[in-house]
């Protein structure tokens, strides 16, 4: 078994030395491309491909396929990101949106498996990402940690800085073979966002690797992207909360200053879980004793992976295979776990593994902040003021299981047209900080649009269909009695009422207020104002009313301070289900209601009494 | 009862004609006196098929006994029945069907009060006339409550095919004192315009307001839009009139408006130059940019706005406005109406009338 893919270091043939028989691949490229491509083994002479490689660097000289590959990944990962969001015009807005819920923005999410790892246990239930979690760690079987190497958006982010920025900055670098206490802090913090999790709070969105870069993309990126695209007016107001995620994404940057990608081996939990996994490798960098310890290969390593007898440290090594490509020897090979062919002796002592003292002070750590979280920081869940509660995306699970599954990657947001769904800053303490809530003022939730739930990782949003998700309630909206223009007797108004037609809700109705009588006692026709009256039964709180009623009574015409309807959350005024039918339930509602009024008989059109005229 | 659904027969019917220059609607195939009153007999005792579907709905708190509410008592929708039709059932189109579903849950609940059943029959035709615009189930419980010579009932006979029936009725009332002018409108559309506009005008002589707005309605039917033009500003320059005078005013005003956008704009007298003017879109003022060079709409453009969904709106809709030379027959792009329709209505503003 050999899984060699990296470039060989170039040789020349020595005289009376036979040329190294290229591989099939070698064969099959030398017979569809020109020879100019290739090297030449007798001469020396290198050919088109590795000069244009070594041009670009070091890495992609020696391991271009994994460059490649990681290239590929990241530009997916962008696609996924930018594609997701809102359509930029055309006329087909229906088929525009439809194809928006087929993208698959959540793939790298999923794909991370703390992610899935710790809502299951913070919420003890099963996460359906969990699944995909499982199968990445079972093809990291073959490839161990593959996923720092090859696959994931932060870890490639992290090498484009260390290319700009942090190999010009020499200040702060660490000697090489300094090993500090920090090398084992991945698994301490793993433990303690799984210890946190057990203890019912979700801290790992803090850490986790791809809700990190995906956070800083929805900051950085999307606002631009948005902004170019469609105007910066479009651009919702920044909390506290998106300070924090950008102080804490250049954290993760900045400790590149130290040694390249810092975060990756010694502090990324994410990369810890498949650490662990990798005690069940089944393929290993090997160093056979033909190494001449030139130490090329420790100087390449990006991970930090190779001791100091150039042996592996396998729990790190990623499989990039950029120090088979600098080996002048060709002594280093990637093979079989159990391949024990002409090694080369280990001379290290092995390293200190991670300490107990370590593992102690991570469990305690995890327990204090989860409890301190709750206590001092946590989100009323509580039904006390319900205008202090957040709006939730439709199919939001119940309060404190969401809060259990939000791993507060801000997906939603990206996916949400209009951003009608908003990173929460600490309105609800440290708990809400970067959870969804929908800011009615902004936008109102789009009728036919379900990509929330569809891109979110953990399930804090349920995956509805159209129909589920049109009876969906997030919220039911409120006509304050005192402001409302026509209520109030100050002017016609019907941009609520029209609102929610359009949308197709009809949720909410006309009453005429202020009808003037006359002498006999007749009310006046077109006297007075109509005034909206909602129907608890058929309003889902999507806030359109209300996003009306602010952008052009509150902000453009300067009628009102604060709008006159609004959409209010807590319980009796929200579904919020773990499991089971959201149409099941207005059926059942609408059962209800009927059997509570008067019956009518089923032929009373014309009573008995007429009946026999 | 009996006026607030004459005056709500008025405003729906008129309703539906005053926002384009209405096409006057083919007149209903004839029938005989006997076939007519035939047909009511058929199918009045039957209900409409949507009846057994439609579920019973009023608040709980209603008083279902219709006591006359002592005069000066506060408006209460949720208590007194006529009300509560007044003000939740004749606004929303929505619960029509179940205004019906409730005057006849009426009707079983009073059977013993014979006055009461009389009051209810007359409000189900009322809304069978006014709202569902069913002529026949109309005149059924018209006639059963008794009338024999009212103007609505005229009206049923006129749609159900007896124009003579109508005309039989409308003879008995030769001048019109309503308060709406019903008897000029009714002339008008059974055929005789004339007739009703000199009635009108008759009207106008004591009561400015509302025999002028109906004389402008019905020379608006007929196409005559600049006489119409002249009757509606005379509503506007009324100073006293009838007690519905402001209402009168506002809708004089809404029908002149609507035919100034219509009829008012003759591009060749509008020098050229550029025109601005802004209206309210979905998130504020839409400010567009009319160009007009030799008589002609040459460029559109919508110059600053912060909508959200706009999608292809401003760029469709600006070149349908150059295309059509106009906001006549212009049509808003759809999934972005409120921001289309804005840029219309600044274009209609931005260029001068005549």
């Amino acid at each position: 078994m050999n899984f060699n893919v990296y470039l060989p270091f170039h040789k020349k043939t020595k005289k009376g030395e036979e040329p190294p028989k290229p591989t099939r691949l070698g064969r099959a490229a030398r017979a569809i491309f020109p020879s100019t491509f290739f090297s030449d083994p007798v001469t020396g002479k290198k050919g088109l491909v590795r000069r244009v490689l070594q041009n670009i660097g070091t890495t992609w000289h020696s391991s271009p396929w994994r460059r490649v590959v990681q290239a590929g990944f990241f530009l997916a990962f962008l696609a996924f990101f930018c594609w997701v969001c809102w359509p930029y015009g055309g006329t087909n807005y229906a088929q525009h949106r439809e194809s928006k819920e087929k993208v698959a923005a959540e793939t790298f999410l999923i794909l991370d498996p703390l992610v899935s790892l710790s809502t299951a246990i913070a919420s003890r239930s099963w996460v359906w990402s969990l699944t995909a979690a499982g199968i990445l760690l079972a093809v990291c079987i073959f490839i161990p940690r593959g996923f720092c190497g090859y696959v994931c958006p932060l870890g490639t982010v992290i090498d484009l800085f260390d290319w700009a920025i942090g190999k010009r900055v020499n200040r702060f670098k660490l000697k090489d073979e300094t090993r500090g206490w920090w090398v084992n802090l991945k698994y301490y913090l793993l433990l303690a966002c799984l210890v946190a999790g057990l203890c019912g709070v979700l801290l790992t969105g803090f850490v986790a690797a791809i809700p990190v870069i995906t956070r800083a993309m929805l900051f950085i990126v999307s606002p631009l992207q948005m902004g170019t695209a469609r105007g910066f007016y479009q651009i919702p107001a920044w909390n506290w909360g998106h300070a924090v995620s950008l102080v804490l994404f250049a954290g993760v940057l900045g400790l590149g200053l130290f040694r390249r990608r810092f975060w990756c081996q010694y502090v990324c939990p994410s990369g810890a879980v498949f650490s662990l996994g990798n005690l069940f490798r089944v393929t290993e960098r090997k160093v056979e004793s033909s190494c001449i310890s030139c130490n090329k290969c420790v100087e390449i390593c990006p991970f930090d992976a190779i001791k100091t007898d150039y042996h592996t440290r396998t729990s790190d090594c990623t499989l990039c295979q950029s120090c088979g490509g600098v080996c002048p020897t060709h002594s280093i090979k990637f093979v079989s776990r159990w391949d024990f062919s002409n090694l080369k002796k280990e001379e290290a002592p092995a390293d200190a593994t991670p300490s107990r003292r370590g593992f102690l002070a991570a469990t305690f750590a995890g327990a204090a902040t989860a409890l301190s979280v709750q206590r001092l920081f946590g989100a009323s869940v509580s039904d006390t003021a319900p205008k202090e509660l957040p709006i939730r995306p439709p199919g939001s699970v119940p309060e404190q299981e969401f809060l259990e599954k939000c791993i507060r990657c801000g997906e939603c947001f990206q996916a949400c047209p209009n951003n009608v769904l908003q990173p929460m800053g600490f309105k609800q303490g440290l708990e809400g900080l970067w959870t969804p809530e929908v800011n009615a003022n902004w936008a109102g939730c789009e009728s036919g649009c379900n990509n929330c739930g569809q891109v979110c990782p953990t399930g804090a949003i349920r995956a509805l269909p159209m129909e589920e998700k049109r009876v969906a309630r997030m919220g039911l909206a409120f006509v304050d009695q005192q402001t409302c223009l026509p209520i109030a007797g100050r002017e016609a108004c019907q941009m609520c009422v029209d609102e929610c037609h359009a949308a197709g809700y009809h949720a909410i109705e006309f009453a005429r207020v202020h009808v003037k009588v006359d002498e006999q006692g007749q009310p006046i026709p077109d006297s007075g104002f109509l005034a909206p009256v909602v129907l608890a039964d058929k309003c889902v709180g999507c806030g359109l009313c209300q996003t009306r009623c602010n952008l052009i009574n509150v902000k453009a015409k300067h009628l009102l301070k604060e709008t006159a309807i609004r959409v209010e959350a807590g319980p009796g005024r929200e579904d919020r289900m773990s499991r089971g039918s959201y149409v099941e339930l207005r059926f059942q509602e609408k059962k209800k209601r009927e059997a509570a009024q008067p019956k009518a008989d089923a032929d009373s059109y014309l009573p008995d009494f007429l009946k026999d005229k | 009862m009996r006026t607030i659904a004459a005056a709500l027969f008025l405003f729906v019917g008129l309703g539906v004609a005053s926002g384009q220059a209405a096409k006057v609607p083919p007149p209903p195939k004839p029938k005989t006196k006997a076939e007519v009153l035939a047909m009511i007999k058929k199918v009045g005792a039957t209900p409409p098929d949507w009846f057994a579907a439609t579920p019973l709905n009023f608040p709980k708190t209603l008083d279902l006994t219709w006591s006359k509410p002592p005069p000066g008592s506060p408006w209460d929708p949720n208590k007194k029945v006529g009300q509560f039709i007044w003000t939740s059932i004749n606004e929303n189109e929505a619960r029509w069907k179940e205004g019906i579903k409730f005057l006849h849950h009426m009707l079983t609940v009073n059977k013993d009060k014979p006055d009461i059943v009389k009051q209810v029959m007359g409000a189900l035709g009322n809304m069978y006339h006014d709202l569902h615009q069913d002529w026949a189930r109309a005149a059924f419980w018209k006639q059963m409550a008794g009338e024999t010579d009212t103007l609505e009932l005229a009206h049923c006979y006129f749609k159900l095919g007896s124009k003579d029936m109508a005309v039989d009725i409308l003879t008995r009332y030769g001048a019109d004192t309503t308060r709406f002018a019903q008897v000029c409108r009714l002339w008008a559309e059974v055929g005789d315009p004339a007739k009703g506009l000199k009635l009108a005008e008759q009207m106008a002589a004591s009561i400015p307001d509302a025999g002028n707005l109906a004389a402008g309605d019905i020379c608006k039917t007929m196409g005559k839009f600049p006489e119409a033009m002249g009757y509606y500003q005379k509503v506007l320059d009324a100073k006293s009139g009838s007690r519905d005078l402001p209402q009168n005013q506002k809708r004089a005003q809404g029908s002149l408006d609507a035919l100034k956008v219509a009829d008012g704009l003759d591009l060749k007298k509008v020098p050229d130059g550029k025109y601005t003017a802004n209206s309210i879109g979905y998130t504020g003022p839409v400010d567009v940019e009319v160009t007009v060079a030799a008589g002609k709409i040459t460029d559109v453009r919508v110059t600053q706005h912060h909508e959200k969904q706009y999608y292809s709106s401003i760029t469709e809709t600006c070149a349908a406005i150059i295309q059509k030379q106009g906001a006549k027959g212009v049509d808003a792009t759809s999934g972005a109406t409120i921001t289309s329709e804005a840029i219309i209505n600044a274009t209609v503003k931005a260029l001068p009338k005549k």
